[in-house]
């Protein structure tokens, strides 16, 4: 096993990027052929028994289309390029607002204890306010935001893979 | 007699949490053998790398730390395993799926595969060893405490005890980087807390003396006289005229004989004995909440509490993502989307976890608030059970070296994580030679932290870990996100914010690390993080504009790489060598292939 020492095989060149498309292009369609018999077929590729798999009904038109946005993309052409800006761009403003929310969410809590000192000497259940938000409720919290974060993420990116398969 | 028999039950404790730990590591090495180690670890998929992952993170400073922090701070002190646990957020939202597509193992790679500068690989290297030493010393602190505490070793007994157990871990190959172990780490530390948590909270509903001494009290009291002997110079504050018996030094005069301490802050040297009478309410460190009701109410402790919570928010969210030994682990998941779920689940294994550090500081103010008096806090968790139930009891013995075998699991866990990570970037970019390169860089690893924790330990657990994460956030975090996020960087701008940010960070840390900070810094030299990470960001784009024509020309493709769904197959790993080459749509059938059990 390797650790760091990574220098010229992060870029990977070596292998013909056109030979590859092919290549994935001649699975894609071996895929298809297989899944001609039945009419559904998974696209999203889950292994796991996914509680929302995705259902195709009717087969790609043509595979070789594939393989021209993808080499568009590889090959940053101008089609490619805004593709690829608008991706980045979707992601990175979903990411933002969530942090946003974190972040006033958790902003606001040492001020509103400093603004209203009675809201520390609270009491509910038994236990201090504070205690149950800073002890107790943020976690719940976190694992809400990331999960919602993880569906909106892979929303985009299918919405993009079905934009540069299609 | 008693310390023997908790010496005893504390050794055979760890013994076997170790023989867990070796099974583990056996069953693991075996799935490694019938087929490639990295394939073998992406079929167990993010269940057992999120596991894996919160093994590794939870260090000294969440075993012990946080509930010592919570003893002596109060609710304020929660601020610490939530910011923990939120780093975890924003390492999802900004850097997990993309920097697993980036193929990087280390964040030197990830500087490299970004904007392929060999000066800036240079000074990430740097700045990992900064901070993964930093990381290491409190947890050689927190050993040495263990091993102080339970068997009344002297603190280098402790810290050496892991060292060599984390040599010998990383020299047979046991417990390196192997997944099941770690997630094994994660399951033991939660039980070596959960345990006693709950038989301690059964034990104080039953228990209506302590229950009604220590909360109508507005401060407890000794109830036997006692004396203290605090092991460093410390500051004690009295709320009431307070006799004492001095032999020693008290603010700086040397004294011996009964004095009356009028209500404020007297100075106790090193070495020096205080008693105090049965009855006399028992004084806290300067630092700690200074009576109950401060102790329950948030901002109760310490110079400018807003500026200081919102700083270590700061590092510690953004510190996380720049964790040398966390971001490895995910090179184990197969993807970027598995990356993101395991994140996921880290931080719902993490929010469990904490609520028992959490409890068991506030059990600690109850059972234990003579540690406040010796500025000792940290060893609430490991005091707890004997003062609770008592030491000469069996219960009380066994929770004891529970806790205490859980603890060196901590230590164990992250100081190997750690010592890897440090020593594979000092034997590939600092030592010449590959394999006796690794064996030197690995000794040289822990020799200058323990060096350090020798001469210096004047800092809590998890506040010493806290410099850590300052140092991060302010180096590692603005390379991640913009690296990752903005188009513009190049490797001029990105060295000179982690230069410039991570620099001045270390720097302000350092004096506090090395316990020589002046109280009245302490808010701003301690805990830099809301200072430095703006200004190492605000670094980073402006040399990068001014140097626009050093951006790499595939930026694009890289950015490509980074963000194209799995799906799509474009993202490169190191070890595409072994994989088969089938990028393309086949990528997404790849792990339906590879997805039989019988590969763990």
């Amino acid at each position: 096993m390797t650790l760091g020492g990574m220098s010229d095989d992060a870029t990977g060149q070596d292998s013909d990027p056109w030979a590859a498309l092919v290549k994935a292009a001649e699975d894609a369609a071996a895929q298809e052929r297989a899944a001609q018999d039945s009419t559904v077929y998974p696209i999203a590729g889950r292994t796991k028994a996914g509680k929302r798999e995705r259902i195709v009904l009717a087969k790609r038109r043509n595979s070789r289309r594939v393989v021209r946005t993808l080499a568009e993309l590889e090959d940053q052409t101008s089609v490619g390029e805004v593709l690829v800006r608008q991706l980045v761009r979707v992601q990175l403003m979903l990411s933002v607002r969530l942090m946003l929310l974190t972040v006033v969410v958790l902003g606001a809590i040492p001020v509103a204890f400093l603004l209203v000192p009675s809201l520390g000497t609270t009491t509910i259940f038994g236990l201090r306010l504070p205690w149950l938000l800073l002890g107790l409720a943020v976690y719940p919290f976190f694992v809400v935001v990331a999960w919602s974060y993880n569906r909106g993420a892979e929303r985009n990116e299918q919405d993009f893979a079905e934009m540069v398969e299609n | 007699m008693p310390e023997l028999a908790a010496f005893i039950v504390t050794i055979a404790a760890m013994v076997v949490v170790a023989a867990v730990t070796m099974v583990a590591g056996l069953y693991g090495a075996k799935a490694r053998a019938t087929s490639n180690f990295l394939e073998a670890a992406r079929t167990l998929g993010p269940r057992w790398n999120a596991a894996a992952i919160s093994g590794q993170y939870l260090s000294a400073a969440s075993f012990l730390g946080v509930a010592g922090l919570v003893l002596k701070g109060g609710v304020d002190a929660l601020w610490y395993p939530l910011g923990f646990t939120a780093g975890y957020l924003a390492l999802l939202l900004f850097v997990a799926a993309p920097l697993r597509r980036s193929g990087a193992y280390t964040l030197p790679d990830f500087a490299e595969v970004r904007l392929g500068s060999e000066r800036l690989r240079r000074i990430c290297t740097a700045f990992v060893i900064i901070v993964g030493w930093l990381y290491l010393v409190p947890q050689l602190q927190g050993a040495g405490l263990t091993l102080q505490e339970v068997a009344n070793q002297p603190k280098w007994v402790g810290a050496a005890v892991v060292m060599v157990i984390v040599t010998f871990n990383i020299y047979t190959g046991w417990m390196r980087s192997i997944t099941i172990v770690q997630a094994f780490q994660y399951w033991i530390k939660l039980t070596a807390l959960a345990i006693p948590v709950f038989v301690l909270l059964i034990h104080y509903a039953g228990d209506h003396q302590t229950a009604r001494s220590s909360l109508g009290a507005p401060q407890p009291a000794f109830p036997v006289g006692r004396d203290i002997n605090p092991d460093r110079n410390i500051v004690l504050k009295v709320t009431e005229p307070t006799r004492v018996t001095v032999d020693g030094k008290q603010d700086d005069q040397p004294t011996h004989g009964p004095v009356v301490w009028p209500p404020g802050e007297h100075k106790v040297g090193k070495g020096t004995t205080v008693h105090f009478d049965a009855g006399s309410r028992i004084p806290v460190t300067s630092d700690a909440a200074a009576d109950y009701s401060a102790w329950l109410r948030p901002m109760g402790a310490g110079k400018h509490p807003l500026l200081a919570t919102y700083s270590l928010i700061v590092a510690l969210l953004l510190g996380t993502m720049g964790l040398p030994h966390i971001l490895g682990r995910y090179y184990t998941d197969p993807d970027g989307t598995a990356a993101r779920r395991t994140t996921l689940l880290v931080l719902a294994l993490l929010g469990i976890f904490y609520l028992f550090p959490i409890v068991s500081g506030w059990l600690a103010r109850l059972y234990v608030p003579r540690l406040l008096a010796e500025g000792n806090t940290d060893a609430a968790l490991l005091d707890l059970p004997g003062a609770a139930l008592g030491i000469h009891t069996v219960p009380g013995l066994l929770l004891g070296g529970l806790i205490a075998a859980g603890a060196f699991a901590a230590f164990v866990s992250a100081a190997t994580g750690l010592v890897l990570s440090v020593a594979g970037v000092l034997s590939t970019d600092v030592l010449p030679g590959r394999l006796r390169g690794f064996r030197a860089a690995t000794i040289a690893a822990w020799s200058v932290p323990l060096a350090f924790m020798l001469a210096v330990s004047s800092l809590d657990l998890a506040q010493g870990v806290g410099l850590a994460f300052a140092v991060a956030a302010s180096s590692f975090c603005p390379l991640l996100v913009l690296g990752i996020w903005w188009r513009g960087l190049t490797d001029a701008g990105a060295a000179a914010g982690i230069l410039l940010g991570g620099g001045l960070a270390f720097a302000a840390v350092l004096p506090a690390a090395a316990g020589v900070l002046p109280p009245d810094w302490q808010a701003l030299l301690a805990q830099p993080a809301v200072f430095t990470v703006p200004l190492a960001f605000l670094t980073m784009v402006v040399v990068s504009r001014r140097t626009s024509d050093r951006v790499p020309a595939d930026v694009s493709r890289i950015l490509l790489r980074l963000h194209a769904p799995d799906r799509l197959g474009l993202s490169e790993d190191r070890d595409s060598g072994q994989l088969p080459g089938r990028p393309g749509m086949a990528a997404a059938a790849l792990p339906r292939m590879r997805g039989g059990r019988h590969r763990r």
